[in-house]
């Protein structure tokens, strides 16, 4: 029995003459990792900005969990983003003057109140024991990435989206972070990543191919989701060369 | 709460270059607020006490006048012999808060080179004391036979230092030496000043006064309370206040206090437009980080909490650092331009941190403003 989280319905938005997205229908079953793939100025980041409360569209409707975001109040929308979704950027985004643990303490105090234990085992889960306490600008892009993902996690957020989360990366710090992805597709999160790399979309469980703000085919991916649709991945998947 | 904290002083650490540069102009502003508030607490007395020079400002005569007299251009009534006051009644004045100084006085009508003329026994050294601006060529009287003589009398009987005049009153007399010239520009030109016992003895009414002249400061409380408390203590006299006197002094004290409010105002103005800019500065260099936090679903106020607690940081260092420097400042200045210490005003640190605080956060809230409105999903494109 699959249960669809994200359900959004000729999602359109405009800048001025632009048509960034153009009428989009989608639909994510929970659990399920989807990844949005297309050229640049595809719309790409555009959806996912719309996903996550952080933009409105023009017109459409945009059902997260049974929730009608479009119609939300700002106050409403901002619940929202704490406490349903989890961000995860190309440019981590993290606060410059706070330590990595802190950077994660930072959302668990927007959301709700800051607990130091539970953002110490979210940074342990994702290989940053020893790290908990350097800024920034003392960690690598890797690492970054990693605190980044651990404060999305922090609030146990319903549906998790990254924007990109391996474009800064090197090879090895892809790998670490995309087995930290993986991890979560096993433990029935659902992801929505936005990548530009072939290599990243190949491990989601469907590709949405964007392009000029349409849907240009939305398909199962066979090859090492482990099947098609809501098929489940192993955390031992293999990633290719 | 505690995790609130740790946010503040990281911000505060990770920005103390430009903060310093805010903290420093709340400083000077401050700086500017304390020095003013601790004068003002000061200097009403010590403009008071300046003003003190220019004679009394109260009166004090027995409740029957019969004989004319008075000081400068004022008339004072008039004075009976009969009607006196013990000199030991003065004691009780000297009990009186915010009396500067009083000069007795014993009037009385004398034959001069067998004309009459007018003289008044004094305490020439609490008369000089009183009237500062009393203009005496030659000196003042030192024994008890040496006398003043206004400049119309002197010159309507001839008289110059160093004469010896004889004084007549009644069958009394005595020689008295002319040792100073007095010009006022009021009556006084034309009387002669002796030594109050002298004159007491040559009229024989030892130890009896006829009028009181007396200072008191208008800073702390209305001179017609200061009159009242006198009145209470001698009730048998009549007490007067001068009340053009009290009305400048009011008029020069207020227009000081204005001016100082006046220049406060204009430097909490400038002070608030330079924190106002640092704070502006500040939102747009952080955007990202705003937009961040507002990703986050950081609800508006705990964002805005954040900046403006940082905006109430710089005021609170900014307000302390500046009432200590204003501090200095007001006792520099009581000491070059007052001659006098400058004791801190109870309200001084309380009042500058309150300033502070005030414009700090009245300067934060267009800034804090504009970062409730920050796009996140631009700002985190970069945009």
């Amino acid at each position: 029995m699959t249960e669809t989280i994200v359900r959004a319905i000729k999602l359109s938005r405009f800048y001025g003459e632009v048509k960034a997205l153009d009428g989009v229908d989608l639909e994510v079953e929970r659990g399920e990792w989807v990844s949005v793939m297309g050229p640049s100025g595809s719309g790409k980041t555009t959806l996912l900005n719309i996903l996550g409360g952080l933009d409105r569209p023009n017109s459409g409707q945009l059902f997260v969990d049974g929730t009608d975001v479009t119609g939300l109040p700002p106050k409403e929308l901002a619940r929202f983003r704490r406490e349903t979704v989890g961000l995860v950027f190309q440019q981590f985004h993290l606060v410059p003057y706070l330590t990595a643990l802190e950077n994660v303490m930072l959302a668990q105090y927007f959301h709700s109140m800051a607990d130091e234990a539970e953002a110490r085992a979210a940074l342990e889960e994702v290989g940053l024991a020893e790290r908990l306490h350097h800024l920034p600008a003392q960690l690598s892009g890797g690492e970054q990435q990693r605190v980044c993902i651990a404060r999305a996690l922090i609030n146990q957020p319903r549906l998790i989206l990254a924007d990109e989360p391996t474009g800064n990366l090197d090879g090895a710090n892809e790998e670490t972070v995309l087995d930290i992805f993986r991890k979560l597709r096993a433990q029935a999160h659902t992801l929505i990543v936005v990548t530009h790399d072939p290599r990243v979309g190949r491990l989601a469980d469907r590709v949405i191919a964007l392009e000029h703000g349409h849907v240009e085919r939305a398909e199962p991916n066979g090859e090492e989701a482990g099947g098609a649709g809501l098929a489940r991945p192993s955390m031992t998947c293999a990633v290719p060369a | 709460m505690r995790f609130a904290w740790r946010v503040l002083f990281g911000s505060l650490r990770h920005q103390r270059a430009r903060l310093s540069i805010a903290a420093l102009a709340m400083a000077l502003g401050s700086a500017l607020v304390s020095g003013l508030l601790n004068l003002s607490g000061d200097i009403g007395g010590q403009v008071g006490h300046e003003l003190r020079a220019y004679g009394a400002n109260v009166i004090i005569r027995p409740r029957e006048p019969s004989l004319p007299a008075g000081g400068g251009e004022l008339d004072f009534g008039a004075v009976s012999s009969a009607a006196t006051f013990r000199e030991s009644d003065l004691e009780s004045i000297k009990r009186v808060r915010d009396v500067v100084g009083f000069v007795p006085y014993l009037y009385t009508i004398v034959e001069v080179e067998e004309r009459r003329a007018v003289l008044a026994g004094v305490d020439p050294l609490a008369a000089r004391a009183l009237n500062a601006w009393w203009q005496v060529q030659g000196r003042w009287p030192e024994a008890e036979d040496e006398i003043l003589v206004g400049v119309r009398a002197a010159a309507a009987l001839s008289l110059e230092p160093g004469d010896i005049v004889k004084v007549g009153y009644g069958s009394e007399a005595r020689k008295l030496r002319v040792v100073g010239l007095l010009e006022t520009g009021g009556t006084e030109d034309d009387q002669l000043f002796g030594d109050l016992p002298t004159v007491q003895s040559l009229t024989g009414q030892p130890g009896q006064l006829g009028l009181v002249m007396v200072s008191a400061l208008t800073s702390g409380r209305p001179l017609e309370a200061v009159a009242r408390e006198l009145q209470d203590l001698m009730p048998d006299a009549e007490v007067r206040t001068l009340a053009q006197f009290a009305q400048a002094e009011a008029t020069v004290l207020n227009k000081v206090r204005l001016l100082i409010g006046l220049v406060a105002a204009l430097v909490l103005i400038a002070g608030s437009l330079t924190v106002a800019g640092t704070l502006n500065t500040i939102v747009m260099e952080r955007r990202a980080e705003i937009g961040l936090m507002r990703a986050l679903g950081a609800a508006d106020l705990r964002v805005a909490g954040l900046f403006l607690a940082e905006a109430l940081s710089v005021g609170a260092t900014g307000g302390l650092v500046g009432y200590l420097a204003g501090l200095a400042l007001a006792g520099a200045i009581g000491r070059q331009v007052f001659e006098t210490t400058i004791t801190p005003a109870a309200w001084g640190l309380p009042g500058t941190l309150l300033v502070g605080l005030s414009v700090t956060l009245g300067a934060g809230l267009l800034p804090v403003r504009r970062a409730m409105d920050i796009d996140p999903a631009r700002t985190l494109r970069g945009e």
